[in-house]
């Protein structure tokens, strides 16, 4: 009797199971589709991404000044190294072009250290120091972040017209040092290292700035890595507050070297030198992503946020 | 464990730890209140208490990490009270190891050398010696993040010993670890201190570790110290009823106990209130009628004609001796009896809700008064079975 049930018992799995294999490869099927529907949308959506590189590519190897619509896609019709060189050499002796160069990388260079360093302190000294108000002042900081740059740019205009700083490199440089989203950044960072670490520093006789230097900060490696490819994308391509503070062409920085370009009141375009001039704006940047593509992924991830 | 003896320069000074009228603050909640303490050359304490009881909040204040409110701390005869936590001749060992991640084991060891501005080559004997004597030479060229938990210990307690403190404080160092390790750890630890002949002060909320450890036990409790002695001395002799029912393990049970209304000092169980209870005789007199009683599970003994019935709840095998739990009234007592044929018989063999009946001797008792918790220097004279509901007789 036992036996005959688990038999009956045994030939019901059975059934089951091939019912639930049937409906396993229907929905298999149901997967598939939309696996391959996913993956054209996404090649949809490189082609929209990439189109423009490669246009630019094309127009830097070519000679001629015009765009055309629609656009000669064919990579071979047109193009030629010795092309890219000419165009190279009339961006180069346009202007004074080097110096715009040179411009763009001491500025980005100078903001880049100096913001970081500003940053991780006062990240560090919000995370770890103790001292009336702390967090007052933490919260009016990290305040700043919700207020949108239009608002507070005439007030710095007229402020860097008042010292003088206008068309200067302090003028561009100095406010764009203190990065609220920095600070915010570090101490955060800052906060979730053991307090135990720093505090057998104490006992090994290191002082409070020594442990910043030779604990904290090699600790917080990712938060350094993070901020460091903000701080860069953001003053490579800071376009607003340049082109208020820049009344002499010297001074001038590649996004409004691009933007000079891109000519004035229906001047005629070189769109083979402006695309030349796009691609020597991007070069540092594709370097240097190059380099630390790594922690630009870190950098997004960790920080939850897009550069 | 040891794999050399340490070298000869690994014994230095020791120093006596003096605390004086501490208190320290958090905010409004005080975290240690007014706390004496005299630790002496050379001396093992076991600061022991459970969590929230400002034992690790003394440790720091120990050394430097926090300032307190008011009150004195003194090593070596000296006040340290604005000394940084490096000039004080402490190191401290972490409950999470608290090593410098992006250093390698060899640098997390050297860099209170480094600091001091030791030479290299002199660095370079002091921390292979160190490794050496704690097993971990062949790990300094790995990071913390390479090694396990006991090692990375190892390397904390490598990196105070290297320095040849005066003063040694832990912090909870075994309770990361597992079980089994935490014991070897254990031994190591004692032969250690009886190596080097350090002072240390050690924290811990593990009444075993401090029992196998300590030359002195601190208790602490909401910031006080509820009582100090040898393990033997808090063992035998607990001065209040939160330190017989926290050394000692399985725990003292603990009654309440009320006055009777008869005449004389008997005080019976509070919670009974059918079945089976049982009273004591007291020497003397407790003013408010409430009192806690204390007995050591080891000191009741199974016997028909025992003062205590209870009813069997369940039982643990533990090899040499046997646990019970058995209920009287309301309250649960454990019981621990060493392992023979006649416990075994009534303890293992017999079924939950069965009847046993313990004798424990009068003086074995331990009497408190229930809202200080402090002992009462009143004795039990006898202890006596009382029946609640039939008309059984008392003395039985």
């Amino acid at each position: 009797m036992e036996i005959l049930n688990v038999m009956k018992k045994r030939q019901k799995k059975n059934r089951t199971g091939r019912m639930a294999g049937d409906q396993n490869s229907v929905i298999l099927s149901i997967g598939r589709v939309k696996k391959v529907a996913i993956q054209l949308l996404m090649i949809l959506a490189v082609v929209i991404y990439v189109l423009p590189f490669y246009w630019m590519m094309l127009k830097m190897f070519r000679t001629s000044i015009f765009a055309h619509f629609p656009p000669n896609l064919n990579p071979l019709s047109g193009t030629s190294l010795s092309n890219f060189a000419q165009n190279l050499g009339s961006v180069w002796s346009f202007g004074s072009f080097p110096r715009w160069y040179f411009n763009s990388i001491f500025v980005t260079l100078v903001v880049l250290f100096s913001s970081v360093i500003v940053g991780s302190l006062a990240g560090y000294a919000f995370a770890r120091l103790n001292f009336r108000g702390r967090e007052m002042i933490f919260y009016t900081v990290l305040g700043t972040l919700m207020i949108p740059f239009p608002v507070v740019s005439v007030a710095s205009y007229v402020f860097m017209l008042d010292i003088g700083w206008l068309s200067t490199y302090q003028g561009i440089i100095i406010p764009e040092i203190a990065s609220a989203l920095n600070v915010f950044l570090f101490r955060q960072y800052f906060l979730t290292i053991p307090k135990e670490v720093e505090e057998a520093a104490k006992l090994d006789g290191l002082n409070p700035f020594q442990i910043f230097t030779k604990i904290s900060a090699p600790m917080a490696k990712p938060a350094f890595a993070a901020s460091f490819i903000y701080t860069f994308i953001g003053s490579w391509n800071n376009f607003l507050w340049p082109l208020m503070v820049i009344h002499s062409k010297s001074l001038y920085t590649l996004p409004l070297v691009l933007n000079f370009f891109k000519g004035v009141n229906g001047v005629q375009i070189y769109w083979n030198e402006m695309m030349t001039v796009v691609f020597l704006t991007l070069l540092p940047t594709l370097i240097i992503y190059a380099i630390f593509e790594r922690y630009f992924v870190e950098g997004i991830s960790f920080t939850g946020l897009k550069g | 464990m040891w794999k050399v003896y340490p070298s000869p320069d690994l014994k230095g000074e020791t120093v006596s730890v003096n605390v004086k009228n501490l208190v320290l603050k958090f905010g409004d909640a005080t975290a240690i209140d007014n706390l004496n303490l005299e630790i002496g050359d050379g001396e093992f304490a076991v600061i022991l208490g459970p969590s929230g009881s400002g034992k690790t909040s003394l440790l720091r204040c120990l050394a430097g990490l926090i300032s307190y409110e008011s009150g004195d701390i003194e090593i070596n005869g000296k006040s340290m009270n604005g000394v940084y936590p490096s000039d004080r001749n402490v190191a401290m060992v972490f409950q999470n190891y608290a090593l410098y991640p992006h250093m390698t084991v060899y640098d997390n060891i050297a860099l209170n050398l480094k600091m001091k501005g030791m030479e290299k080559g002199a660095i370079d004997v002091k921390v292979n010696d160190v490794a050496k004597v704690l097993g971990i030479d062949q790990l300094l060229k790995r990071r913390p993040r390479e090694i396990s938990g006991g090692q990375a210990q190892r390397v904390g307690l490598a990196r105070a010993m290297v320095r040849d403190p005066a003063v040694y404080l832990m912090d909870e160092p075994l309770s990361n670890l597992d079980a089994k390790f935490r014991e070897e750890m254990r031994e190591e630890l004692k032969r250690f201190h009886k190596i080097t002949g350090k002072t240390v002060v050690y924290v811990t909320h593990d009444q075993t570790e401090a029992m196998s450890l300590a030359d002195r036990i601190v208790v602490m409790d909401q910031g006080r110290k509820v009582q100090e002695g040898s393990p033997r001395t808090l063992y035998d002799n607990p001065e209040h009823a939160f330190v017989a029912g926290f050394v000692g393990t399985p725990p003292m049970n603990i009654f309440r106990m009320r006055h009777s209304g008869e005449s004389g000092n008997f005080y019976e169980l509070e919670e009974a209130e059918s079945g089976t209870s049982f009273g004591i005789e007291l020497s003397g007199k407790n003013d408010d009628g409430k009192i806690l009683a204390g007995i050591r599970p080891s000191d009741l003994a199974l016997d028909i004609e025992g003062q205590l019935e209870s009813i069997l709840e369940s039982t643990e095998f533990l090899g040499p001796t046997i646990n019970s739990y058995v209920r009287i009234g309301t309250s649960r007592i454990s019981v621990a009896v060493p392992r023979t044929q006649h416990n075994e018989d009534l303890l293992m063999n017999g079924r939950p809700g069965s009847k046993l009946r313990f004798r424990i001797a009068p003086d074995r008792i331990y009497v408190f008064d229930e809202s200080s918790g402090e002992r009462l220097s009143a004795s039990v004279s006898s202890v006596r079975t009382i029946a609640k509901k039939s008309g059984e007789n008392p003395m039985e």
